[in-house]
């Protein structure tokens, strides 16, 4: 009864509120979900018309995201954002939104490109943003809480660990030649996204062992 | 460990997100202290032991 007052309390204080300039995580999750899910469709349907798999099999990633995003939202607590995960948010977003936009240039114009500089230029282009994103997840994992951080190493351990095993086995089986005829760059591009996948799998399973009921 | 953040929480009247609030961690880090789930590393410890403006070992015990 007392703990059922406390918590009431609780949800009551920790309430955000309705002010636009204090973000909650669950507006945030919403809202990267739709943008991801509006983004995706028109990648989508270029792709489907124009035949570039590349793009569709980008807007699937994309829609899988934002559907992903939409799912947590849905359920997240409601509380006000903390500073360091907004500043992370202000970081991420430009990083991106500038690697969606190279990665369509790049995938658009390498094909046509007839000299070889110019063609490693234009594939390593969409790299510039992934290490501006690295660096915003190095300085959130730096500056949020020490519970906050633990659970996001674990996670990382967890999603590097399963990455490598899962592409280590998948090796295996290649060599052991069962008929699998998958190019080597294909693999290699898709390590990063199973990483961010099993990642964000992972880390709501581990917080999961730190909560109680709330 | 054993802790008895939550019933000083509770004599000062905050609630989790007030308190985490003031020690600048999130909520989520307040209750799992306050449920046991999770034991504070010493530098916490202390601020929240400052927080109280109670020493330590009043607040945390090792348990069994």
């Amino acid at each position: 009864m007392i703990a059922s007052k406390e918590d009431d309390r609780n949800r009551r204080v920790s309430a955000p509120s309705k002010s636009p300039s204090k973000p909650t995580n669950r507006r945030v999750l919403a809202t990267m979900g739709g943008v991801a899910v509006l983004c995706a469709l028109p990648c989508l349907l270029v792709g489907a018309l124009t035949g570039r798999r590349w793009l569709v099999t980008a807007g699937a990633v994309a829609a899988a995201t934002g559907a992903a995003w939409l799912l947590c939202a849905r359920f997240a607590r409601e509380e006000v954002m903390r500073p360091v995960h907004l500043r992370y948010l202000r970081e991420f977003f430009p990083a991106m939104a500038g690697y969606l936009v190279l990665i369509v240039v790049s995938g658009t114009l390498v094909p046509r490109m007839e000299s070889q500089a110019g063609r490693v230029a234009l594939a390593v282009l969409p790299l510039l943003p992934i290490v501006l994103l690295i660096r915003a997840m190095v300085r959130v994992l730096r500056d949020q809480d020490e519970l906050e951080r633990r659970i996001d190493l674990e996670a990382i351990a967890i999603a590097a660990m399963s990455t490598a095993f899962g592409f280590f086995s998948f090796g295996l089986l290649s060599l052991a030649d069962i008929g699998w005829h998958v190019s080597g760059d294909a693999v290699a591009i898709w390590v990063m996204p199973c990483l961010f996948a099993i990642f964000g799998i992972a880390k709501p399973l581990v917080a999961r062992r730190y909560r109680d009921h709330e | 460990m054993n802790n008895h953040v939550r019933e000083l929480r509770g004599e000062h009247g905050w609630s989790q997100a007030e308190m985490a609030e003031r020690l600048d961690v999130s909520r989520q880090t307040i209750n799992a202290i306050e449920t046991g789930k999770y034991d504070p590393s010493l530098p916490l410890a202390f601020k929240i032991a400052a927080l109280f403006g109670r020493p330590i070992e009043s607040i945390f015990d090792p348990g069994e």
